[in-house]
C-alpha cells in the first residue's frame, strides 16, 4: 500500500453530513407539508448511508442568501456537521444564489472538485458544462460542497467525492 | 423559509405532543398514542417548550395537543398560552374527549388555541357508557361550548366500530349540520388493542367510503396531512382517516410525535424506534435534544412500507 493510501485508509470515517437541497418551488410545496419530489437529495442521502457515513439532518431551503447561509451555518455550528452538501442554486440565473450565499464564508477553496467536476461533465455533454458553477471550500473544518441541482449532475458529483470525504475531514479539522 | 425533510421526501410538519397519559374515561379501542406504559412523570411546561422552541427553529408549523386526556392536566390553559405566546405556530388544535370542555372552552380559545377534536363515538349514550365509561351529556355539551367560543372547525372524532356505531352515519352526519361541526369518521388501528379486539370492532372503512361516494357531490383529498379522502355532502362536508393498508396515508404522513413521558415518537405504529428527550431535557442539554430530534426525524419511515 503506498502511503497516501494507508493514510486514506487510516482517515476517520466518521461522517456527519447534512444535506440541504435549495429549491423555492419544493420549499413551498414542503412549507404546505406536502411531500416533495428531491430526487437530489434523496439519493445524495441514500448514498451516504450505503457508505457508513451518518445523515444528521435534511432540509429544503428557498433560493434565498439569507437561508442558505443560516442553514448551512446551523448545520456546522449546532448540529456538529463536517460535511454540508448542498444541491440546487449553481447555475447562471439570477435566483441562483447558493455560491453568492457561501463562497465568501470559505476559510479555504477546494478547486479540484470544481475543475474535476467541470473537466467530466465536459467529458459527458460537451461545453454544457461552462454552465456550471459547482464549488467546494472548507468553512470552519467543515467541506461544503455546492452541487448543481439535477440528478445526473449529482450522480457525477458523488462519484467524485464519496470516497475521498474521509480523507477531506481529517485534513479539514486538523 | 426553510423545512426539515425525512429519508422519503416528508417534511416535519406537525408536532404531535402528548401532555399526559392519565384519562377520566377507559374506551376500549383507545390507541393511547401509541405509548405502552402510563405514569405520572408528564412533561413539564419547561420540557413542552424546550422541544416546541427547538420544533419552531426548525420551522414546524403546527402543534397538536393530546393525551390521555389533555384537559385533565391543570395548567392546560398555561400550556396552550405558552405555545401561542411563540407566534412561531399557524395553528395550535387539540384532541379532547369533551368532558371537562364546557368549563375550559373559552379560557383555552382565549389562550390562542385554534381548534378542536372531540371524541364521539356515537350519540346514544347507553352506548356511549359502555365503550367508554362515561356520561354522554358532558361531552355534549362541551361540543356546543367549543362552537360557541368560536373554536373553528370543531371537529367530530367519531371511530367506526363493526356492531356498534355503522348505523349511525346518518345521525352523526345529521348530527355535525346541527351542532355547527365536522365530522371525522376514523378506521380501528391495531395499535395498542388485543388482535381480539381488533378483529370484532374493525370494520374496513372501504364500504363507508363507497357509501359516502354516493352521497357525495364532490370527492378530494387533503393536501396537508396524510391526503384525507373528504367526502362533500349538501349539508357538510365528511373527512375519512383510513390508515390501514394504505400506503398513501403513510407516504404523506409528516408528523413527529412526543411521548407525554418525553421520547420522540417517529409513527403511531411502532414503539420500538422511540427516542429518549427526557434525559436532555431535564439537563437542559439543548444541543443533546437537537441531536434526538434531528435521529427521530430521520427515523421516520412509512409504516406500509415496513
Amino acid at each position: 500500500m503506498k502511503s497516501y493510501e494507508i493514510h486514506k485508509a487510516s482517515a476517520s470515517s466518521d461522517i456527519k453530513c447534512s444535506v440541504i437541497t435549495v429549491s423555492t418551488s419544493r420549499y413551498t410545496e414542503a412549507s404546505k407539508g406536502h411531500r416533495v419530489n428531491d430526487v437530489s437529495g434523496s439519493m445524495i442521502a441514500e448514498k451516504f448511508l450505503q457508505k457508513g457515513y451518518s445523515i444528521i439532518s435534511r432540509k429544503i431551503v428557498s433560493d434565498s442568501i439569507k437561508m442558505i447561509r443560516k442553514e448551512t451555518l446551523k448545520s456546522i455550528y449546532e448540529e456538529g456537521c463536517n460535511v454540508v452538501i448542498l444541491t440546487g442554486g449553481t447555475g447562471l440565473t439570477s435566483s441562483d444564489v447558493t455560491i453568492e450565499a457561501l463562497s465568501s464564508l470559505f476559510d479555504k477553496e477546494l478547486p479540484g472538485f470544481g475543475e474535476i467536476f467541470r473537466s467530466q461533465t465536459f467529458l459527458k455533454i460537451k461545453s454544457v458544462a461552462l454552465v456550471s458553477r459547482a464549488v467546494a471550500g472548507i468553512i470552519s473544518g467543515c467541506a461544503v460542497f455546492c452541487l448543481p441541482g439535477s440528478p445526473d449532475a449529482i450522480e457525477m458529483a458523488i462519484e467524485i467525492v464519496v470516497d475521498e470525504l474521509p480523507h477531506i475531514v481529517k485534513h479539514a479539522c486538523e | 423559509m426553510k423545512m426539515l425533510l425525512d429519508l422519503y421526501n416528508r417534511p416535519i410538519y406537525n408536532l404531535r405532543i402528548s401532555v399526559t397519559s392519565r384519562c377520566n374515561l377507559r374506551c376500549f379501542y383507545c390507541h393511547s398514542e401509541g405509548v405502552k406504559n402510563k405514569g405520572n412523570n408528564e412533561l413539564s411546561i419547561d420540557n413542552i417548550m424546550m422541544i416546541a422552541r427547538l420544533a419552531a427553529s426548525y420551522d414546524v408549523k403546527t402543534v397538536k395537543l393530546t393525551g390521555g386526556e389533555p384537559l385533565l392536566r391543570e395548567d392546560i390553559v398555561e400550556v396552550v398560552r405558552s405555545l401561542y405566546s411563540m407566534v412561531n405556530f399557524s395553528e395550535i388544535s387539540m384532541v379532547t374527549n369533551g368532558h371537562l370542555l364546557k368549563e375550559l372552552a373559552f379560557e383555552l380559545k382565549a389562550a390562542g388555541l385554534k381548534r378542536v377534536n372531540i371524541s364521539l363515538p356515537t350519540l346514544d349514550g347507553k352506548k356511549y357508557g359502555k365503550i367508554s365509561g362515561g356520561k354522554l351529556e358532558p361531552v355534549l355539551e362541551g361540543i356546543n361550548e367549543a362552537v360557541k367560543v368560536g373554536l373553528k372547525p370543531v371537529k367530530i372524532n367519531m371511530v367506526l366500530l363493526k356492531g356498534i356505531n355503522e348505523e349511525e352515519i346518518d345521525s352523526m352526519v345529521q348530527y355535525s349540520v346541527k351542532s355547527g361541526t365536522l365530522l371525522q369518521i376514523i378506521e380501528l388501528e391495531p395499535v395498542r388493542i388485543s388482535s381480539k379486539l381488533y378483529t370484532r370492532y374493525h370494520e374496513p372503512i372501504n364500504t363507508l367510503e363507497e357509501k359516502l361516494g354516493t352521497m357525495s357531490k364532490a370527492i378530494y383529498f387533503r393536501d396537508d396531512m396524510h391526503k384525507r379522502k373528504v367526502f362533500e355532502l349538501d349539508s357538510t362536508r365528511v373527512e375519512v382517516v383510513h390508515p390501514i393498508e394504505n400506503t398513501e396515508f403513510c407516504s404523506h404522513c409528516n408528523r413527529l410525535r412526543v411521548t407525554y413521558d418525553g421520547f420522540f415518537k417517529p409513527c403511531l405504529m411502532l414503539s420500538r424506534n422511540h427516542i429518549d428527550a427526557r434525559r436532555y431535557l431535564e439537563t437542559k442539554d439543548y444541543d443533546g435534544l437537537r441531536s434526538a430530534f434531528l435521529s427521530a426525524v430521520l427515523l421516520r419511515k412509512p409504516y406500509c412500507m415496513d
